[in-house]
């Protein structure tokens, strides 16, 4: 099925991004694992991901590990459908716009900022 | 620290150049994730080891042992898919049609294989069910290690 390019300003921040394009190819992954993948601290990992789960695009889980002798679980992350649809319209969007085929946005998705003002739509540069 | 709400702040759409440096950075993530799943040496030796065992359970001659061995193998192979999947802290999504018909194939092939021990056993000496058990042995072996690339090429791939 086709997909329908979306800016959405959830996803556009650059950890979230990669965050997205890594857990979009796996069914889920282990919480340490995406960190050191991305290379990027515990707080800001978790940071990102209270963000993305704000917008219902991820979902976690809390699990035993096989690799510990302790009772500590390890979180389990994972893309949610929605997450799924808006990690792929975000990149097609992307796509588009490398490609120079962007004069407007086709579709805006503003970030959810509860409680503040509506977020402002940034407009794009215009394609001359 | 940072909270939420100023980490979903409004992102500027972004310029071509800016676009095309995302969907790299995405390109690349990829590919750090595909060399780190890399599968452990033993994990296909093993499931060929369980393989060649549940094809050589024909020569068990009694139908109670062979079915408490069935079990232990199929038991064994679980724990190993649950815990290979726990230890490198990743459970793989989409196979896509070339691992499908390689899994399915193998699976296939093992039970061709078994289909031909119990053959063998009923007309020839047991130890002739370790040919097809070395045989299913090879092909798992080989499935596995081909599966593994395949899948990770896919996912450097972005497929």
């Amino acid at each position: 099925m086709a997909v329908e390019p979306a800016f959405d300003e959830t996803i556009h921040a650059p950890v979230r991004l990669r965050m997205c394009g890594l857990l979009r190819h796996v069914e889920e992954m282990d919480f340490a694992v995406l960190r050191e993948t991305l290379g990027v601290s515990d707080a800001s990992v978790s940071k990102h991901l209270r963000a993305l789960a704000a917008e219902g695009y991820v979902a976690t889980t809390k699990r035993a590990s096989a690799a510990r002798l302790d009772a500590r679980r390890l979180t389990w992350v994972r893309l949610t459908r929605s997450g799924r649809t808006a990690f792929d319209a975000h990149v097609a969007e992307l796509r588009r716009i490398a490609q120079g085929l962007v004069g407007e946005p086709v579709a805006h998705r503003p970030a959810v900022d509860p409680g503040d003002e509506p977020a402002e739509v940034l407009r794009p540069p215009r394609v001359t | 620290m940072e909270n939420v709400h100023s980490s979903v702040a409004p992102q500027a759409y972004p310029d071509r150049e800016q676009a095309d440096e995302a969907l790299q950075q995405l390109d690349a993530d990829r590919a750090r994730l595909a060399d780190r799943l890399v599968a452990r040496p033993w994990l296909y030796l093993l499931f060929a080891v369980l393989a060649a065992g549940y094809v050589a359970t024909p020569a068990v001659p009694s139908d109670g042992a062979r079915g408490t061995v069935v079990g232990i193998l199929l038991a064994a192979s679980i724990l190993v898919a649950t815990g290979c999947h726990r230890l490198s802290g990743v459970r793989l999504g989409r196979v896509g049609p070339g691992g499908t018909w390689l899994l399915g194939g193998a699976l296939l092939a093992v039970l061709v294989l078994l289909s031909t021990a119990y053959g063998l056993a009923a007309s020839l000496p047991p130890a002739w069910v370790l040919a097809p058990a070395a045989a299913s042995f090879a092909v798992v072996l080989l499935a596995g290690r081909r599966f593994d690339r395949l899948y990770r090429e896919n996912l450097r791939r972005g497929r």
